[in-house]
Order: C-alpha cells, then sequence, then structure tokens
C-alpha cells in the first residue's frame, strides 16, 4: 500500500454520549430540545438553571444538557463541562446586534480544556426570520474561521418550524461515532 | 521515573483539501480513512482529519465546504497548507468554468501561490467529461513539475474490497513526496505567514472583545456619552 497506511476509524462501542447545548439567553436552546421531543413550544420561559433531556437517535441515546444563557448565569456554565462528548452552540441568527457578543462567549469555551477537541454544532437558529444571517457571515462574525484543533458545522435551523433540527443532531452522532472528533487533535 | 525515549523531530505537513460543493473533498478523505461507505453531505464548516504516515511525518488534511455560502472562508487557511489537493467534478462538464475560476483565485493567493498541488478529477466512474491534458493545460500546470492532474474516483474503495483507488492513494503520495523533497523551505514559510495571521486573529479577536466591552458599559451607564 505504499507511503500511505490507512488510518482505520475507532468505532465508539457505548451508545451514549453527553451533549452540552450554550449560547446567549433568547437564543433558542431550549425551543430546539423542546421541539426535538415533539413537546409544545408555545410558552417557553428564560431558563434559570438547567434542563436535561434524553433524545434517541437511532440506538445512540443523547443527554442533552440545555443552560441558562442569560449574563448573570454565564459563569455557571463552567460548572458543566466535564466528560462532554459534543458542544452544539445556538445562536440566533437574526440578532446582528449581539454577533460580536456570542462569538466572544463561544471564543472562550473554545478555550477551556475540558472542551478541547470536541466537536462543535453552530445551530444558526430563527432562520424563519428575513432578516437572519447567512453561514459565511456567521462564520465571520464568530470568527469561526481561526479553529484548527476540531471540526466544526453550521447548520441552518428553525426552532419554529423544525427545520434542519433533524440534520443537526445527526451530523452530532456522526462525529461522535468518528471517535475523537474525527482525527482532531486528541486532548493534551 | 521513566523516560520518554528520544525521538526524531516530526514534520507536520498540511494538505488543503479545495474544490466547489459535490466535489466529492470529504468522500476522498474517507476515502483514504478506509470508511466503506462513507455518508457524506454538504460541509458547511471544517474538519481535519491527521493520520500518522511515519514516526516522522505527520499529516493534516484540513476539509473546508465547497458551496456559494461558505467558500468565503478559504483565504482564511491558505498560510496553513504546504500542498493542495484541489478536488474537481470531473463528470460536470458545466461546471468547469467556475471550477477553474475557483482554482485561479485561490492558488494566485501570495499564500498559496507556488505550493505543490494535486488536481483529482474526480468520478471518472460517472463519465469524465474533462481529460487530464485538457486540465492541465487549462489550469497552466503542464510544465509545473510540483502540479499533477489526476483522475479517479475517489468512491472507488466498495468495488474495491475496501482499497481506494491506487490512483488517487498514487496522486497524494505523490504529493506527499513533493512536499517532502522541499519541506524545510515551504514549511519555513508556512511557520512565518502562520506568525503573520495568528496575529490578524488575535487583533481581531481583542477588537470585537473591546467592542462588547463597550456595549455592555453603555448599557450599564446609559447617562455617560
Ligand atoms: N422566530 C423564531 N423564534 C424563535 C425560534 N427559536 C426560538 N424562538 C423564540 O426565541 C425566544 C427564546 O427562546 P428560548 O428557547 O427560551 O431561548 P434560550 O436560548 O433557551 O434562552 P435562555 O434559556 O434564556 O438561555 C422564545 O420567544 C422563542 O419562541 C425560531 O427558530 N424562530
Ligand atoms: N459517481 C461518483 N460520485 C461521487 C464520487 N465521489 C463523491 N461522489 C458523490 O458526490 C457527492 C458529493 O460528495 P462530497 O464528498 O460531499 O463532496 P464535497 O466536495 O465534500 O462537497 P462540499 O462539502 O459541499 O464542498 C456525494 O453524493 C458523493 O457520494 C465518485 O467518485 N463517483
Ligand atoms: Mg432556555
Ligand atoms: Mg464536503
Amino acid at each position: 500500500m505504499g507511503l500511505l497506511t490507512l488510518l482505520r476509524k475507532l468505532k465508539r462501542s457505548d451508545q451514549e454520549a453527553r451533549i452540552l447545548v450554550l449560547g446567549l439567553d433568547n437564543a433558542g436552546k431550549t425551543t430546539i430540545l423542546k421541539k426535538l421531543s415533539e413537546e409544545d413550544i408555545t410558552h417557553i420561559m428564560p431558563t434559570q438553571g438547567f434542563n436535561i433531556k434524553s433524545l434517541m437517535h437511532e440506538d445512540f441515546k443523547l443527554n442533552v444538557w440545555d443552560i441558562g444563557g442569560q449574563k448573570s448565569i454565564r459563569p455557571y456554565w463552567r460548572n458543566y463541562f466535564d466528560q462532554t462528548d459534543a458542544l452544539i452552540y445556538v445562536i440566533d441568527s437574526a440578532d446582528r446586534r449581539r454577533m460580536d457578543e456570542t462569538g466572544v462567549e463561544l471564543g472562550q469555551l473554545l478555550e477551556e480544556e475540558k472542551l478541547a477537541g470536541i466537536p462543535v454544532l453552530i445551530f444558526a437558529n430563527k432562520q424563519d426570520l428575513l432578516s437572519a444571517l447567512s453561514s459565511d457571515e456567521i462564520s465571520q462574525g464568530l470568527n469561526l474561521h481561526t479553529i484548527r484543533d476540531r471540526t466544526w458545522f453550521i447548520q441552518a435551523a428553525s426552532a419554529k418550524t423544525g427545520e434542519g433540527l433533524q440534520e443537526g443532531m445527526e451530523w452530532v452522532v456522526s462525529q461522535i461515532n468518528d471517535g475523537a472528533g474525527g482525527g482532531a487533535e486528541s486532548k493534551n | 521515573q521513566p523516560r520518554e525515549p528520544c525521538k526524531p523531530k516530526q514534520k507536520v505537513a498540511v494538505i488543503l483539501l479545495l474544490g466547489l460543493d459535490g466535489a466529492g473533498k470529504t468522500t476522498l478523505l474517507g476515502t483514504l480513512q478506509g470508511e466503506q461507505d462513507p455518508r457524506v453531505r454538504p460541509s458547511v464548516g471544517f474538519k481535519p482529519v491527521t493520520m500518522m504516515l511515519s514516526d516522522e511525518l505527520k499529516v493534516k488534511f484540513y476539509d473546508l465546504g465547497g458551496g456559494k455560502n461558505i467558500r468565503s472562508i478559504w483565504d482564511k487557511y491558505y498560510h496553513d497548507a504546504h500542498g493542495l489537493l484541489y478536488v474537481v467534478d470531473g463528470a460536470d462538464g458545466d461546471r468547469w468554468g467556475q471550477s477553474k475560476d475557483m482554482f485561479f483565485a485561490a492558488t494566485s493567493h501570495k499564500y498559496l501561490q507556488g505550493k505543490p498541488l494535486a488536481v483529482i478529477l474526480n468520478k471518472e466512474d460517472a463519465g469524465l467529461q474533462i481529460r487530464e491534458e485538457k486540465a492541465a493545460a487549462d489550469l497552466g500546470l503542464s510544465s509545473r513539475r510540483d502540479a499533477k492532474v489526476c483522475h479517479c474516483s475517489v468512491n472507488a474503495s466498495k468495488a474495491e474490497g475496501g482499497v481506494p483507488d491506487e490512483r488517487l492513494e498514487g496522486a497524494v503520495e505523490w504529493l506527499l513526496e513533493t512536499i517532502n523533497e522541499s519541506f524545510p523551505a515551504l514549511n519555513e514559510r508556512v511557520q512565518h505567514d502562520l506568525q503573520d495571521m495568528e496575529r490578524e486573529f488575535q487583533l481581531e479577536k481583542e477588537r470585537k472583545q473591546l467592542q462588547v466591552m463597550r456595549g455592555l458599559l453603555r448599557k450599564a451607564f446609559p447617562q455617560v456619552e
């Protein structure tokens, strides 16, 4: 086979994963999870602490942690970093005014050792709104192009219509299945 | 305490995968990793795949999305690259013009100019519309010794019992050898440009942080100003 020795992918044996869902307040984190579990989304209050949801995806069980995003509770995000297999970062794609703010918060998360190397899904939520930004504007706004140590993916989505939600979760599962972030640098 | 044995210094080569959406970049990487049936979707993002080729050589492939909405990030990765794999849907004659334009835009950039490259005319199984010689001539590569055009089907691993098309492997090996031959100079260039770009990334980050801080202050003290 010459110079190229193939690197076979390690398949994960356990069928359970821990997913962290973060993002600014009002991004739509809780609405996304309720929509994914087919619950009513008409009366959702800002999350003061956290919610846990278990979602089944094929044979895979996702334990999803949805943490409140208000400024005053962001310092507590770090209490939830342990043993995380993937990060879902939700943004309100129409909130242009706070694009830099959400980018700065994400930038800090990406520097956390406990979250090193794990795949990041960006849910570009609220795509049903006319003023929603496109993928390249979002990658620019969030400085995603500076990332080298992990895989990332932008999924256009709307928790209101359900658009893109399933696809986003499929991407997350595929990356977890890939093992170690698809050959990204290991955690040390 | 046991000490780590002395290892030879490891070389790290970065190969950038570029090409229009649907050309086969992600499939190609899956095939190289021995995936039997890579289920792919358009990549709206970035994926690094690392392979150890020997004790001394580690290769990182950077797979980027080629779609209209994400292509604009390509030029943020040129400075990292030691070499380029440019993938073309060889069965799509209609988009050859567009693919060519993107190729020229990328390879004329100061950070990518003159770096070793291989062009993969993919999807031979679906009927090639562009021949190697024509592609080489159109792309201005006919006389370059550090550039090569090769046609194949990157998804052919299934038919071959899990082994990738040997022309694909050959092209990747050729690219790695070509990079290896001039590695010291290439790497010096990469490290130099990395410093430049990392400084730029850092400044951009600080500018945004400052802007956010200002916004928060303005909100907290609206009477000032
Ligand atoms: N138009 C539109 N509105 C949405 C969408 N998703 C969520 N919303 C609305 O955005 C508001 C905030 O949604 P939440 O799900 O509470 O946001 P959150 O991210 O959980 O907020 P915190 O819990 O405070 O961190 C609600 O009024 C939702 O109805 C969407 O896709 N489109
Ligand atoms: N017939 C044929 N189809 C292929 C071949 N390689 C890839 N494809 C198909 O082409 C489509 C696009 O492949 P991808 O690997 O996703 O292309 P890409 O370049 O990564 O596309 P973006 O991520 O959008 O930039 C998929 O449906 C593949 O199955 C090939 O050698 N022959
Ligand atoms: Mg909430
Ligand atoms: Mg792709």
